[in-house]
């Protein structure tokens, strides 16, 4: 099948824009594998968790994600209604 | 705390609540909505999604099992921070259809199907009693924990008193907030905007026992590091099978829910608000969960053995002697549930109305699309659904005795409307989907979720017997309802 031809170079702020839609994309994948993690710390069955060392990795993970994603929000949105390169 | 005052202060509350409602729908009315549509509102309404659950279940979940109650969270929060992945699709398809409800988008999605929509509808409303019946049962716990420990001595009426009593409030309340007028968008903007109070009060009242307990209690933070290793939950056990099924069911449930549907796509007024609300909601729910451990552990140590984990918001700062930090606990807890429950009924009745009463009644009477109008039949169906939706969130609390942990409950609601996940994301991404396909995947995943988790869940021998559902039909072990095809190693 052949896709729709699209411009290989661009003009700096719509590649800015795309590359940042990218970051959106990756983002949440990240996180999961941050919150997925824990899980290879220990040996289930075996109690051998700090807990509060869990707890702060929790915490530390999820503040962190809050300000990537705050970090790329108004990028986003203020690109959404650019009509240059529209949609993967 | 006499009764009185009890019950005083929720009437209170809820005028209070009304007359915010009232104004801003007359502001709405006079066009000048403002900053009433603002990305924060909008955050706070999405805050509808931490219910009575969070308030009080979240402590009894971490007393019993640990951080696994982060799990609840942490889905939401990957779907919001990968907003551009579905959710920006989703508001931008509501949006554009004029999509009503999540039984109207996925019969939109493929051709208009009433019978996908009518589907859709009855597995909304069956699913959501249990959530129901958890809201309920949650305040007339905390009911409870005053009378038990109020020295002046009212005792509670009886809790299946209160139920109905809390049940039929609610209803009235519902009734009044959200079927005044008819708008052809479904927007509620008094209900929204209420809501995002309530979500403005309860953050600070849980908050506020937080700090009590860190600050007043624990010793600071380091003290408070310290008690949570001594605790019992200091060696929880990450059970890795469903560490992952809760952060995706969450997530699952985050989308499918009606309530959070209604909030996140029907009432949104500008796409621009999910933006700001991919990073803010999931912001809000971090600050909803950071004092849940540090209550646990608290709890733990310093109740009784046989108090209810589920209470400690509440029996903590009694025990302590702290009245009105209770009393701003107990309106917190009244906020998380009254919200959900209007908003859930709101969104259930909406769609009752447009699936199941209006083809109904237009099949019967065929002249009166030609002719009348249907404002009267629609409110009056939605009157009726909303009454009927809370009778059925009355009568799960009873039938299943209302002693489950909170969060048990809430899972089964869970599971219940994440079966409309592959409908839904088969109709927005996949352009093969067809409708057969999407009534049969829907059908299948309900009966599966009624013989293994909601029938089960009334206990042995209320529907299903206790010997089937310790041998399985006819014998067959590999087919007991709460180990189906042998996945009993990772319930419970």
């Amino acid at each position: 099948m052949k896709r729709p031809k699209r411009p290989m170079f661009l003009a700096p702020s719509p590649y800015r824009r795309r590359r940042l839609r990218d970051a959106a994309r990756l983002l949440p994948v990240f996180a999961a594998f941050l919150l997925i993690l824990p899980e290879l710390w220990s040996p289930p069955g075996q109690a051998l968790r700090v807990t509060s060392g869990d707890v702060i990795y929790f915490f530390l993970v999820w503040c962190g994600l809050v300000l990537v994603a705050a970090a790329f929000a108004p990028g986003l949105s203020a690109g959404e209604s650019a009509p240059d390169d529209e949609e993967d | 705390m006499p009764f009185n005052v009890l019950v005083l202060s929720c009437l209170a509350y809820v005028i209070f609540l009304f007359s915010v409602a009232f104004l801003v729908e007359r502001r709405a009315r006079l066009g000048k909505l403002g900053w009433l549509r603002s990305p924060a509102v909008y955050t706070l309404s999405l805050s509808i999604y931490c219910t009575a659950w969070t308030f009080y279940g979240a402590v009894g979940y971490a007393a019993r099992s640990g951080l696994e109650f982060l799990t609840i969270y942490f889905g939401p929060t990957l779907v919001f921070i990968g907003w551009w992945w579905v959710l920006r699709k989703l508001v931008r398809i509501g949006r554009q259809h004029r999509v009503t409800s999540i039984a109207d988008l996925i019969s939109s999605r493929f051709g208009k199907s009433n019978l996908l929509g009518v589907i859709v509808t009855v597995m909304a409303v069956i699913a959501a009693t249990p959530y129901i019946a958890l809201q309920l049962q949650s305040v007339v716990l905390s009911f409870g924990v005053f009378a038990s420990s109020s020295t002046d001595g009212f005792t509670l009426p009886d809790a299946e008193q209160t139920a109905i009593w809390v049940a039929g409030g609610l209803a009235l309340f519902t009734i009044l907030f959200g079927t005044r007028n008819l708008d052809a968008k479904e927007q509620h903007h008094g209900v929204v905007t209420a809501i995002a109070v309530e979500a403005v009060v309860k953050l600070i009242a849980l908050l506020a026992v937080g700090i009590f307990v860190v600050w007043g209690l624990a010793g600071g933070v380091t003290g408070i590091l310290e008690r949570i290793d001594a605790s019992r939950i200091a060696g929880w056990e990450m059970r890795p099978g469903r560490w992952t099924g809760l952060l995706f069911l969450s997530g699952a449930a985050v989308i499918c829910l009606p309530r959070m549907f209604q909030v996140m796509v029907v009432e949104n007024a500008d796409e621009g608000h999910l933006a700001r609300a991919s990073w803010a909601f999931p912001a809000y729910m971090m600050l909803m969960s950071l004092f849940i451990v540090p209550i646990a552990v608290i709890g733990l140590e310093q109740l009784p053995a046989g108090a209810n984990p589920d209470m400690f918001v509440l029996t903590l700062p009694l025990s302590e002697g702290r009245g009105g930090l209770a009393m701003l606990a107990f309106l917190g807890g009244f906020s998380s549930a009254t919200s959900m429950v209007i908003v859930e009924a709101i969104a259930l009745a909406t769609m009752v109305s447009n699936h199941i009463v209006v083809p109904a009644w237009l099949q019967l009477r065929p002249a009166a699309a030609m002719s009348a109008d249907l404002r009267g039949v629609v409110l009056n169906a939605r009157r009726a659904s909303i009454g009927a939706v809370l009778a059925m969130g009355y009568g799960y609390y009873h039938f299943s005795g209302g002693s489950e942990a909170l969060a048990a409950i809430g899972l089964i609601s869970f599971v219940g409307v994440a079966q409309f996940l592959p409908a839904m994301i088969g109709g927005i991404f996949w352009r093969g989907a067809t409708r057969i396909g999407a009534a049969v995947g829907l059908v299948v995943g309900f009966l599966v979720w009624a013989y293994a988790l909601f029938l089960p869940s009334f206990g042995p021998d209320a529907v299903l017997s206790a010997r089937l559902l310790a041998e399985g039909p006819l014998g067959l072990g590999w087919l007991r309802p709460q180990a189906l095809f042998g996945s009993r190693r990772w319930t419970r």
